[in-house]
């Protein structure tokens, strides 16, 4: 008797089988880091707001050695993010007209790290302002 | 009524916290992370900047979203990586991210509340 079944590739280790499987891996993981983030901030929100003995705590934390790599290593997560999604925007967008013009993917993507730049360095002047 | 699938929320929310992250996440752990200006993470300074209701709400929002963000992209990557759909992965997944931004949200409401 002869199997009627299909060859079924087994999907088994598929990261390794190409370079860029493995940069969508990369991509993928900044999403551990970003909900690491957010729960740090949570936690240093809640401690703001449960007074001094708390946010020495957070504050110590946040700025031991462990804390500080953890925060180089979410920097590198954040800008990696950003600058794969931004990149990804245009494809993920539905596409925008002006008039009965078409806006080509390029412009999508070079207004979004103009948005980008923009919002970066508002924050920091912003920051610079108000946390002095 | 109760939605088929909830799919599409997920991914609304996914979308709007990796824009946020992308567009404002490499500045906010930067001003953070710096030293500068001296004092930043002093208790009053910091104060200070949560009582203005836009910093309180801003932060809770992006909280909440980045986390809904962390857990779609972590489940999916998950199946991808070949962990078998179990029904209660996403529930793991976006429950936390619930329960999480329900606090993000309290806190920030406090904030602004008090």
């Amino acid at each position: 008797m002869t199997s009627t079944r299909p060859y079924i590739r087994s999907m088994k280790g598929w990261w390794r089988r190409h370079p860029a499987y493995r940069w969508y891996l990369l991509r993928e993981a900044t999403s551990v880091v970003i909900g690491l983030y957010a729960l740090c901030l949570l936690w240093g929100m809640t401690a703001l707001l449960l007074g001094p003995g708390a946010h020495d705590v957070w504050r110590a934390c946040v700025q031991s050695l462990p804390g500080r790599v953890f925060q180089l290593l979410a920097l590198a997560a954040f800008a990696w993010h950003a600058w794969t999604w931004l990149r990804l925007l245009p494809l993920t967008l539905a596409p925008l007209r002006l008039g009965r013009h078409r806006i080509s993917q390029t412009r999508v993507h070079r207004a979004a790290l103009g948005a980008w730049a923009l919002t970066s360095v508002a924050l920091l002047v912003a920051a610079a302002g108000g946390l002095r | 009524m109760r939605p088929r699938n909830l799919e599409p929320l997920f991914w609304t929310l996914f979308g709007a916290g990796g824009m946020l992250a992308a567009l404002v996440g490499p500045a906010l752990v930067l001003i953070l992370a710096l030293p500068f200006p001296p004092g930043a993470l002093e208790y009053a300074t910091l104060r200070g900047a949560m009582t203005h209701p836009l910093v309180a709400l801003g932060l809770g929002v992006t909280v909440g979203l980045w986390l809904f963000h962390a857990a779609h992209r972590i489940l999916h990557t998950l199946y991808d990586l070949g962990v078998p759909h179990a029904q209660w992965l996403p529930r793991v997944c976006y429950g936390g991210a619930a329960a999480g931004a329900l606090a993000a949200l309290g806190v920030a409401l406090a904030w602004v509340l008090q």
